[in-house]
């Protein structure tokens, strides 16, 4: 028998093995091409994610940047402190992306993350702000200064405190994240701090992020 | 007219002599290629088409994560540019740089804000700002005699100044550096990279 193997030159061994070779290269090739396709599913979805929190901030910096040119005005007419509205669901990034509403929105004092997950996994996207926020609403703002500096800080009742010191407070306060829901509408306003040093009464401006 | 005689007829050999040895190889290597029946890389021939399947998608691969590092790499500035032209747009309006007349700059608030005794000023000026990005902002004169350089002091001393990645941008402004001289300048925004952008 091994005289009969060892005597059969019709090359069926080469012709398996070569075929073997195939076919296994083969699987290996179409795996490598579909795992490649789901990475670019997964990319795609974090390029989303990235465009929202990027659209969150422009919109934030945006309102950040209106309150800075109406800084300083004091003793004159301050425009009329305006309430913006965004909404994650009038964007068609939002609609197209594939995480739904299960988008969770958290807002500090110093950046938006966004957190989702989708096909078990999990995707986040962070972007700083470039202006000063806080995530709560006028009131909480007006209230927490009162607590530590005896006064709210409106142009009626400015704050007599260290400006390094409102900085560091106002920091502090905007540490805590506020989660936000993506379904609903999100409140941009910009708010004017007032501050009485010995040159006289300045304002500065930050952006209050609330729901 | 014998030399030019002698010198075509050399011409004319050489030209038949490449052509001969053209046809020559050609009879020879399509005898040699397509009229070779051994068979030689006949069992083999699906494994090199593989191989060059494998080396063009691994070519391929590479090419595309290249180009992807590319984009990560760049991705700051093209990130960041929208903010630092925001700050810049935003900066030409700041009450503290301007002068009396709307949308001129003041080079006598600029002297206070970016000299010595500016401290406390540059502390309310960058109030409203994060600090989440450290930026400078450079103004000069159009004919480069007069420059200020408005920094945050939120960083160390010398850090805007080292090698870390950045992006700046530039408006068009006018300075008043008298009342009876305004000039052409610009006002740039120069935004650096930090471990947590």
């Amino acid at each position: 028998m091994v005289k009969d193997f060892l005597g059969d030159d019709s090359a069926w061994a080469d012709f398996l093995i070569s075929k073997a070779a195939l076919i296994l290269a083969s699987v290996i090739l179409f795996a490598a091409l579909f795992q490649l396709a789901a990475g670019f599913k997964g990319l795609e979805a974090q390029e989303q994610l990235d465009f929202l929190a990027r659209d969150f901030k422009t919109v934030v910096d945006q309102a950040g940047a209106e309150s800075f040119q109406e800084g300083y005005k004091v003793g004159n007419q301050v425009g009329n402190q305006e309430e913006l509205s965004f909404r994650f669901d009038e964007n068609e990034v939002f609609l197209a992306s594939p995480f739904g509403e299960n988008i969770e929105v958290c807002v500090s004092g110093e950046y938006v993350h966004l957190k989702a997950k989708y096909d078990e996994k999990s995707f986040s996207a962070v972007r700083p702000f470039a202006f000063r926020v806080l995530p709560f609403n006028e009131s909480v703002l007006r209230e927490k200064l009162n607590t530590k500096f005896g006064a709210k800080g409106s142009e009626g009742s400015p704050l007599t405190a260290d400006l390094l010191e409102i900085k560091a407070f106002l920091q502090v306060s905007g540490t805590e994240e506020a989660v936000l829901n993506a379904g609903e509408s999100i409140s941009i306003k910009k708010e004017l701090i007032y501050v009485k040093d010995s040159e006289g009464v300045s304002a500065f401006g930050c952006v209050l992020v609330y729901q | 007219m014998v030399v030019s005689l002698s010198t075509n007829k050399v011409g004319s050999l050489f030209i038949n002599n490449l052509l001969a040895a053209g046809r020559k190889f050609w009879e020879k290597s399509d005898t040699s290629i397509l009229r070779d029946e051994r068979g030689t890389l006949e069992p083999h021939s699906d494994l090199l088409a593989t191989a060059l399947a494998v080396i063009g998608f691994v070519v391929f691969a590479a090419l595309l994560s290249r180009a992807y590092m590319g984009y990560e790499d760049s991705s700051f500035a093209l990130e960041n540019y929208e903010s630092a032209s925001l700050l810049a747009g935003t900066l030409t309006e700041a009450p503290a740089f301007r002068a009396e007349s709307p949308g001129i700059l003041s080079a006598s608030a600029l002297d206070k804000l970016s000299g010595p005794d500016g401290q406390d000023e540059r502390m309310k000026f960058f109030a409203a700002f994060s600090g989440n990005y450290p930026f400078l902002v450079e103004i000069r004169t159009g004919d480069g005699r007069w420059q200020w350089l408005i920094d945050p002091e939120i960083v160390e001393p010398g850090y805007l100044m080292g090698k870390q990645e950045k992006v700046a941008a530039s408006v068009p402004v006018v300075i008043e550096l008298n009342p009876a001289e305004s000039v052409p300048g610009t006002l740039t925004v120069v935004m650096y990279k930090t471990p947590w952008m």
